[in-house]
């Protein structure tokens, strides 16, 4: 990748510049991996990076970072979500620019102030209720037990609080992504 | 003498035991199924019945079915692999009712051993040492809670056909103790049809370490040493060594010493392993006897040099064990890396799909049992287990420094795989020590898998170019389109 004066990307034979008005965020759930400003990227705490980049096939690339070497795959990359491969291990990122991530940022505190919703990972049935209305619950709390497959499956407690609300009672048969509990 | 086997199993398993039968010139018949039309596993079959017609069952559970077909095209002998088939006493009973020879134990072996109650007080009866526990069936809440109460907590209360870690549950505290009874108890109900369960002494801190034992039907038994199976996740087995690092010649004597007098006191005959648990303080107590080949069987074959297939084959004929205890020397150490399709970043959730891509590296100290090449579907519908990689060397040492370069040569894609999580423990100081316990991943790993340094700044940095690449070919093709506008189509058409 070259980024001095002008962002030149190349696509199969032809080099095209492109035009970024405003700085590019690459994003990881609210955070900010890695930045694109003023023709230079940039890691969290703002260190430079030196990059050098090698497109082995239109998926494979072969990334220096600062000396060192890394080969990753893109699997996808829609619209501005782009997921990556790199020592088997996958990152899904998103990138934004400097409104719409400020936006995100935003919206992010909101609904982090709301309570929260417990829904079921996967359909089954509801076996046990570990918890009653009112209760205050530790994160990593067992919740529920919900029988899928063959196996009883704990639903843990995502965030230390208060039960507000119970959505199922035993022997309920659930669907996948059902709200069952609420815990503020 | 058995001239053909039926192998009623599918994947890795299916295709090792054919090589060893292909070896000794033993024809093998293997079932094509509707799930899994095109398997690799099919073309090492010399014989494929077709079942793929019957959509409605899973053929690998189907005793009457396979001992039919055993029948139908005159079989001599039906091979189960591993799984819940092989270990269902109905099938070597079917197997015995209609004059084929079943290659594992006697259905009566497999009946006894199967049922942990019955093990356990035959473990007694041998003075072989076990959990201090309730001798038999807790039939219901009143009567566990008076016995724990003798006992003291932590328990585990466990099914009595349970096994792979189902129908168990762990009570840390007397208030747990109803709520964990009934789900341990209707868990067993819903997956075996039996409810019955039974209470341990929960050990806190266990290693699990097993024996591999290998009887014939003329009463002689020898063991293979052991085997470390102690990093576990949900108490399914990920990786395995052989012998283990942890245990001492003394107590290395001991278990096998004890699970040798165990198959004498039964008349145990084929190849088996008794499981056993090692607390803190090197004591040792039977858990359990699994009464087949076992999916880690590779690497007590890497360090005896023992074909155990082909000594299960010998034995169900009928003929003496041709090796003695003397003969069996432990000459290196292996470890076997159960390459599963799993997403391990996910909380190890299969992933199932096409191969695109697979490859292990040519390599001596290396055996890759795998069920899959390049381009296989993985289907969703059997367990994730896709390869195994078996390393083996002289030492401890050389194994280790041998799989961290095997691991980072092997290339699965398409798919995901526990390969990461492999790179992570080989960088973990308990594992390096050899010391290390059934809480392993859960205590002494600091993540599940392998990071590199700058590896997630790197992945960042190819999405933002691969995010700039399609924009400037959107512009690009933007400004091609304004060129072949409808509009200008129009006036030239004019």
């Amino acid at each position: 990748m070259d980024y001095e004066k002008h962002l030149k990307v190349d696509i199969g034979s032809m080099v095209k510049e492109i035009k970024i008005e405003q700085a590019l965020y690459v994003v990881d759930e609210n955070k900010p991996v890695v930045k694109l400003d003023n023709y230079q990227v940039v890691d969290a705490n703002d260190n430079t990076l030196q990059l050098e980049s090698l497109k082995h096939s239109p998926s494979e690339y072969e990334l220096t970072l600062n000396g060192k070497k890394y080969t990753g795959e893109v699997l996808s990359l829609k619209q501005n979500v782009c997921t990556v491969v790199v020592n088997g291990n996958t990152y899904k990122f998103n990138i934004e620019t400097e409104k719409s991530f400020s936006r995100q940022k935003f919206l992010a505190t909101v609904n982090s102030q709301l309570s929260m919703n417990v829904s079921a990972p996967l359909p089954g049935t509801i076996t046990s209720v570990l918890v009653d209305k009112g209760q205050k619950v530790e994160k990593g709390e067992p919740l529920m037990e919900l029988e899928a497959m063959k196996m009883q499956n704990e639903i843990l407690c995502p965030i230390s609080g208060e039960v507000r609300d119970i959505k199922v009672k035993e022997g309920d048969s659930v669907l996948k992504d059902q709200i069952l509990i609420e815990v503020k | 003498m058995i001239k053909s086997i039926l192998i009623a199993n599918r994947s890795e398993i299916a295709i090792r035991i054919s090589k060893t039968a292909k070896r000794l010139g033993i024809k093998t018949y293997m079932f094509l199924t509707h799930q899994e039309p095109n398997a690799l596993y099919l073309e090492h079959a010399d014989e494929v019945i077709d079942v793929s017609a019957d959509t409605f069952t899973n053929i690998f559970m189907d005793v009457e079915k396979i001992v039919n077909y055993a029948s139908e095209y005159k079989i001599d002998a039906v091979h189960p692999g591993y799984g819940f088939l092989s270990e269902n006493p109905y099938l070597a009973k079917s197997c015995e009712d209609k004059g084929i020879t079943f290659i594992g134990p006697s259905y009566l072996n497999i009946e006894k051993m199967g049922n942990k109650g019955i093990a356990r007080q035959l473990a007694i009866q041998s003075k072989v040492p076990v959990v201090p526990g309730s001798d038999g069936i807790v039939a219901s809440f009143k009567e566990a809670k008076e016995f724990v109460d003798s006992i003291g907590y932590p328990v585990i209360v466990k099914a009595v056909a349970g096994g792979g870690g189902k129908g168990m549950r762990i009570v840390q505290k007397a208030s747990e103790l109803q709520k964990m009874y009934n789900a341990a108890s209707n868990e067993a109900q819903t997956i075996f049809g039996n409810g019955a369960v039974f209470i341990e002494r929960y050990i806190q801190k266990p290693r699990h370490i097993e024996v591999q034992v290998l009887g014939d039907q003329h009463g002689n038994v020898v063991h293979l040493f052991d085997r470390e199976c102690s990093i576990q996740r949900k108490h399914q087995k990920l990786m395995e060594e052989a012998p283990s690092p942890g245990v001492s010649d003394e107590l290395r004597a001991e278990l096998c010493k004890d699970a040798v007098n165990l198959c004498h006191a039964t008349g145990y005959y084929s190849a088996g392993t008794v499981e056993f648990l090692v607390d803190e303080n090197n004591h040792h107590y039977f858990m359990e006897m699994n009464t087949r080949i076992q999916v880690e069987h590779p690497v007590t074959e890497a360090i005896t040099g023992v074909d155990l297939v082909e000594q299960q084959i010998k034995v169900a004929n009928g003929e003496k064990l041709s090796i003695c205890q003397d003969d069996i020397k432990i000459q290196g150490s292996a470890i076997e890396f159960r390459v599963n399709a799993e997403d391990v970043q996910a909380g190890f959730i299969p992933s199932s799909g096409i191969i695109q891509y697979l490859e292990a590296p040519a390599d001596e100290s290396l055996r890759f049992d795998s069920g899959f090449v390049s381009g296989k579907i993985v289907p969703a519908c059997y367990d994730s287990l896709i390869a195994k990689a078996i390393v083996f060397a002289p030492t401890r040492d050389e194994v280790i420094a041998k799989s961290k370069k095997i691991l980072n040569a092997i290339t699965v894609r398409g798919i995901k795989t526990t390969i990461p999580f492999f790179k992570e423990v080989l960088t973990t100081p308990s594992f390096l020590k050899g010391h290390y316990y059934t809480n392993f991943i859960e205590k002494d790993m600091k993540q599940l898998y392998f990071k590199e340094d700058g590896e997630y700044e790197a992945a960042a940095c190819i999405a933002l170019e691969a995010y700039l690449e399609e924009r400037a070919k959107l512009e690009t093709v933007e400004e091609g389109q304004a060129e072949t506008s409808p509009w200008i189509m129009k006036s030239i058409l004019k």
